[in-house]
């Protein structure tokens, strides 16, 4: 059985680690990307009873790599291929970080988007409307205020649907090649 | 709101002023960079500090340090 990876992607200080930590709590593994001194994050969550390995990329602004950081997040999502991207966003930044979400979706990569800081948002007076973004961006949206603690319950219930979903997929289209 | 005539390098706005980014005018490569990094005409932003070398920008929640080369290649207008 291979394993299940899912990767965190987003703009540096939308949370990211925030909700990697809450994700998987203590369970995690430090250590660097192989030949840079770019630090590596990874850790285990149980999902209805499988491991998935969890990994904490860079933050990035974009795709188009312009410094260590972004080129580590974007070769783990090309060439890595993880079997879920959960693109973490600020909800009171959105039209920035959507930018990254564009660059991500022409991945094809099997994309999760996880609206975070809801609460500042809201505070602002920001309402923003996750059926309506799920439907324009065609992708999964769960709302977050990951310091906070919220939506943490949400979101892994919507990644472990969206892993069952692509891994009965998968097997569909093994079966018919 | 009254807007200047014409647009300005950021380098030249005054601490705490708002402005407005008009138009980036550099190389294709570095004007790309800056609009991925929000600096996307239209957008608002004001000088924090300077440290003689790099101003500090504020853009909405984020944060930039930029050295006065690029500053001088964000034209904008100061908003009052």
């Amino acid at each position: 059985m291979s394993e299940i990876v899912v990767a965190l992607a987003g703009n540096p200080n939308v949370g990211k680690s925030t909700i990697f930590n809450a994700l998987t709590g203590l369970h995690q593994h430090v250590g660097n990307w192989p030949g840079k001194t770019v630090e590596r994050k990874e850790g285990r969550l149980l999902l209805n009873g499988k491991t998935v390995t969890v990994v904490d990329l860079p933050g990035a602004y974009s795709l188009a790599a312009r410094s260590l950081e972004e080129q580590i997040a974007r070769d783990f999502i090309a060439r890595g291929r993880p079997d879920l991207v959960v693109n973490v966003v600020d909800a009171a930044n959105l039209e920035r970080n959507l930018y990254l979400t564009a660059q991500l979706l022409e991945t094809g990569v099997p994309l999760l988007l996880a609206l975070n800081m809801t609460d500042i948002a809201a505070s602002r007076g920001i309402v923003i409307n996750p059926a309506a973004l799920s439907a324009g961006l065609g992708v999964p949206v769960t709302l977050l205020a990951a310091s906070r603690g919220e939506g943490i319950s949400a979101l892994k219930a919507t990644m472990a649907e969206m892993l069952a979903r692509l891994k009965s997929s998968k097997q569909m289209r093994e079966v018919a090649a | 709101m009254k807007q200047t005539k014409h647009p300005i390098p950021l380098r030249f706005v005054d601490h705490g002023a708002r402005a407005k980014l008009i138009s980036i005018q550099s190389s294709q490569r570095i004007a790309h960079r800056l609009t991925e990094l929000g600096f996307v005409p239209g957008v608002e932003l004001s000088v924090l500090a300077d440290s003689g070398s790099a101003l500090m920008i504020a853009l909405g929640d984020t944060r930039m340090a930029l050295e006065y080369p690029l500053t001088q290649a964000l034209l904008v207008a100061v908003l009052d």
